[in-house]
This record gives structure tokens, C-alpha cells and sequence, in this order.
């Protein structure tokens, strides 16, 4: 059913509550997040600005004309000044406080980029921070049709990845996603809106073979079936992008195709090995795949009769699948019930 | 006397409606260049506008799957008789406000009467596989429609416009799935 009944992404909040505590207790340690290239004060406990204390961080003493009474001051921090901070009240040697300093930066603006792999039933969109903030960030994401907030599920396998379904097709209404980068120095957010058609990118054609045709030098057979991720290629039919070129040259020669995920190459040049990629998109809308697998074959070539030593097989095509890239395809089928395959209760065609 | 399989006619009209959803981008396009800000502005959003008697393309996926043949062909074909009324309200409008903008109106008029073809493949659809052709209820426009600001003409024009758009990538689907069936 097109209803969307997925939980609400709420846990991120409770996460940054969590970043931005800052207990104060006697005892135990705490987290204290500064910036990079500041001065920074850490306390020791409660103690009384006349105390004399001692500093170890990791174990180390620190040098003492950083020291204040109860107060260690660090000068322009860098990332080596992360550690375990104690104090430890003079004579006594009484361990009175240990602070965790972290060193980072609030969060830059994230990248959020939105992608319909699976059209008709969903999209999903990815974020992540273009440099690194060193200190845990937590994301906050909104989805919003229109005016309408949309609910959205998180990618049981990829981290900073949501899906979300389309409520409706054929729609006038853009999405509008929102993304908040949070952490203890700092928060920024990014705003993309897009219409439900712009994002169609399919996955890579999968299972791309190539095979010899007995006593044609010149042909090679071609075939692939269309990306598992894509749900109804019936009624949403894909068209696809085939290049080849021979490994020795540079230059590929390209056929594009509809109705058939196979092809006959014919202008092969003859014992020539070939490099072969097929790449889709929906006839209709959005952009192209990436470029599927590459595969390697060479067409049917004649067993010489008389050089038994050096043997070249007629008739095998060099298919060597590579190991299934790692592309961004989302586990679906684990998180939506089991099945990639659109369906409609009371399927009445 | 059995309706011969129209795979011709679908595909036929399935032609026409592709060429139709490269115009009316276009036309959508255009339309916006002549009618200055906010419209003109990169990034305009529709903030679900709608104009009443103006037929909508949103549908969900279940139901929109679950037409049949007959509730397919008709909507489209009810749709199309609205658009017909508002584009020619939208060309009036234009020529007021934006009398020099040429190619608009030339776009206009040509939009126009492809969406007539349309709507008369769409007839002929039907009655070849056997179909009722759905009554439209003539003069749609809603009350007032003469008499609004030049503001409301253009957010007007804008809607009808977008909404055509929309309109043409679901007709586009409905005869690819139509196309397949009758494949069959």
C-alpha cells in the first residue's frame, strides 16, 4: 500500500541531548568539548580558588605554569591535546576531578544529496559532513511534501541514509528535505528541495554477460538483466546505454537501446579483447545510471590446427565479474517486509 | 463486430503525448521568463496551489495503478477538456498582460491545439476499444475567472502551466501501461 506507516526518526534528539550534557559531578569523569585553536579552562571539581592541585593528562604530569589554582589553562588547543585530564588536591594527592577533553569543530554545512533508485515506490537521501568535526555530530533530518511532513525510515545498513516513500505520483508539490548537523560546539543545516521527478536514477544494469558466437570472429553476445532495485520495469520500463571498445584502443563505441536487455555487437575487430559496460535509465524521466560492471570478452576465434604448445581456447569468453561494486544500494527488502516488488492490496489488473 | 487491438492508436497517442511533455516544459519555461518576479526567480516552489475545476494529475500509487482501462482513458481525456478551457483563458490573459511576448503566445496556441489532438485521440481510443466517452460538463471555468487581478492571471497561468506538466508525465505512464497490456 502506498500508506506510510514507518516510524518517525526521533532517536537523533535524545542523542543530542546526550552530546550536549556536560555534567558537573565531583566525582567521575566528564566530556568537555572545545574548539580547535582555543584557549581552554578546565575546573578542578569545586575546589576553592586558593587550592593547589596537580594535573596528569593520561597519566602525564602537566606542566605547571599552565596551572591556576583549581584551574588548568591550555593555550590554542590542537587535536594532541586530547585526553584524560585529573587533578589531584596537593598534599593530599586526593584525586578530585577527571575531565575527558575533546577537541573539535562545530559542524560545517552537510551534504545532502536525494536519489529515487526504486521509482515508483521511493527515494532515499544521504548526508555527511564535508570536513570532519573530530567530536561526535548527530544529524536531525525533515522531509517535508509541500506543506506535509513526510515520515521517513532509517537505512538499517547505511549510516546517514533515510528512505522515504513518494506519497503520490504525478505531483506538483516539491520535497523539500532538511538536514541539522548538531554537536557540542555547534550546529549548521542545509536545505535541498527537488520534484519526484528530477532525482529517478536507477541502479547499474546487473549481471552484464558477454559470450562468444561459434564461427563469428566478429560478434560478440551481449545480454543483462535490469537493476534488482528498480520495481516495476513492466509498467516503468527502462532504456539502456551500451559502450564496448576493444582494451587497445581508447575510443568506445556506444548503442543505445529500448524493449531489450540484449544486444548483438557485430563490429568487433577480430581476436580482440573487449571491454563491455551498460549503464540505464527510466524512458521517461531522470538521469542515467552509473556505468554497470565492466566485462571483459574476446569474439569466437578459430583453433589453429598446428601449434599444439600455445593453445588459445576457442569459444570462451573472458567474463571475469568483478565482485559487486560497492554502490549505494539500500537493503530494502529487510526493512520494507520482505519484498522489493510493488503490490496494491485488491490488484485488480 | 469485435474493436480491432488499437496498438497503433496507442502508440500513436503515446507519440503525441511524449512531444506534448517536451512542449509544455518548454511552455512552462517561457511562461515564467515573461512574467517577472517571484516567477521568474530560480527555485519557485507551487506551495500547493490549485485552481478549482482544474483537474489535478496527483495520485496515489495503488490507485493510480488500480484504474482500469476505461477509468485510465477517461480521466485523461477529462482532464485534457479542462485544460483546454484554461489555457485558452491563460492565452487571453497573456495577451493582455505580456502582448509582445510572442513566443509565449505562439507557444500557447500550439500547446493548445496539440492538447485538442489529444483529447481527440483520446476520444477515438476509446470509442475503438468500445469505451463510453465521459461527459464534460461545458464551460468550466469558475465564477469570476474574467474579472481577476493581473496578479491572480499570472499565479493562474502559472498553475495551469505546471499543472499540464504533471498532467503529461502521468499520460505518458498511463499509455506505456496501456502500450504493454495491449501487447499482450
Amino acid at each position: 500500500m502506498a500508506n506510510i506507516v514507518t516510524s518517525a526518526c526521533c532517536v537523533v534528539l535524545a542523542a543530542v541531548v546526550v552530546v550536549y550534557a556536560q555534567r558537573r559531578s565531583q566525582q567521575g569523569g566528564r566530556i568537555q568539548y572545545e574548539m580547535i585553536g582555543s584557549d581552554v579552562t578546565m575546573m578542578c571539581g569545586t575546589l576553592e580558588s586558593d587550592a593547589s592541585v596537580t594535573w596528569k593528562v593520561n597519566g602525564t604530569d602537566v606542566k605547571a605554569d599552565k596551572v591556576e589554582g583549581p584551574r588548568l589553562i591550555l593555550k590554542e588547543v590542537a587535536l594532541a591535546s586530547n585526553g584524560l585530564y585529573s587533578c589531584f588536591e596537593n598534599p593530599t594527592g586526593d584525586l578530585k576531578d577527571q575531565i575527558t577533553l575533546r577537541v573539535g569543530e562545530p559542524p560545517k554545512e552537510p551534504v545532502v544529496t536525494c536519489r529515487s533508485n526504486t521509482y515508483p515506490k521511493g527515494f532515499y537521501c544521504t548526508w555527511h559532513l564535508p570536513h570532519p568535526s573530530y567530536i561526535p555530530t548527530e544529524f536531525e533530518v525533515s522531509v517535508k511534501h509541500g506543506n506535509k511532513k513526510l515520515e521517513f525510515q532509517k537505512d538499517p545498513v547505511h549510516k546517514n541514509r533515510c528512505y522515504v516513500k513518494y506519497p503520490e505520483l504525478f505531483s506538483t508539490n516539491k520535497y523539500k528535505v532538511n538536514v541539522i548537523a548538531i554537536n557540542a560546539l555547534g550546529n549548521s543545516s542545509t536545505y535541498i528541495s527537488f520534484d519526484e521527478f528530477s532525482i529517478v536514477k536507477p541502479d547499474p544494469p546487473e549481471k552484464l554477460v558477454a559470450n562468444p558466437v561459434p564461427n563469428n570472429v566478429r560478434r560478440l553476445e551481449v545480454t543483462w538483466n535490469n537493476p534488482s532495485t528498480w520495481p516495476d520495469a513492466e509498467n516503468f520500463p527502462l532504456k539502456y546505454f551500451l559502450r564496448y571498445r576493444p582494451l587497445i584502443l581508447d575510443q568506445w563505441q556506444h548503442v543505445e537501446l529500448s524493449d531489450s536487455t540484449s544486444h548483438t555487437i557485430t563490429d568487433a575487430y577480430a581476436g580482440k579483447e573487449y571491454i563491455i559496460q551498460v549503464a540505464a535509465k527510466d524512458t521517461e524521466i531522470g538521469t542515467w545510471s552509473d556505468w554497470s560492471v565492466a566485462i571483459h570478452a574476446t569474439p569466437w576465434m578459430e583453433v589453429p590446427r598446428q601449434h599444439i604448445t600455445s593453445t588459445t581456447e576457442a569459444g570462451i569468453a573472458e567474463t571475469s565479474p568483478s565482485p559487486a561494486p560497492p554502490s549505494a544500494k539500500p537493503q530494502l527488502s529487510a526493512a520494507m517486509g520482505g519484498s522489493s516488488v510493488l503490490t496494491c492490496r485488491a490488484d485488480s489488473l | 463486430m469485435s474493436a480491432p487491438l488499437p496498438v497503433t492508436s496507442i502508440s500513436q497517442t503515446y507519440s503525441l503525448a511524449v512531444l506534448l511533455r517536451t512542449n509544455t516544459a518548454q511552455l512552462l519555461t517561457t511562461y515564467l521568463k515573461y512574467q517577472g518576479s517571484p516567477f521568474s526567480d530560480r527555485g519557485l516552489s507551487d506551495h500547493g496551489l490549485q485552481l478549482t475545476g482544474l483537474p489535478v494529475a496527483a495520485a496515489s500509487f495503488c490507485a493510480w495503478r488500480q484504474q482500469s482501462v476505461e477509468e485510465r482513458l477517461g480521466e485523461n481525456f477529462k482532464a485534457y477538456s479542462a485544460y483546454i478551457e484554461f489555457l485558452q483563458l491563460v492565452t487571453d490573459d497573456q495577451t493582455v498582460l505580456n502582448p509582445t511576448a510572442l513566443d509565449l503566445l505562439k507557444l500557447l496556441r500550439k500547446t493548445h491545439s496539440r492538447i485538442r489532438m489529444l483529447i481527440g485521440k483520446l476520444a477515438g481510443l476509446m470509442t475503438g476499444l468500445g469505451l463510453t466517452i465521459p461527459e464534460v460538463a461545458v464551460d468550466r471555468l469558475p465564477a469570476g475567472s474574467l474579472s481577476a487581478s493581473d496578479w491572480e492571471r499570472k499565479i493562474r497561468g502559472y498553475v495551469v502551466c505546471l499543472g499540464l506538466t504533471n498532467w503529461l508525465e502521468r499520460t505518458v505512464r498511463d499509455l506505456t501501461f496501456l502500450k504493454k497490456k495491449h501487447r499482450q
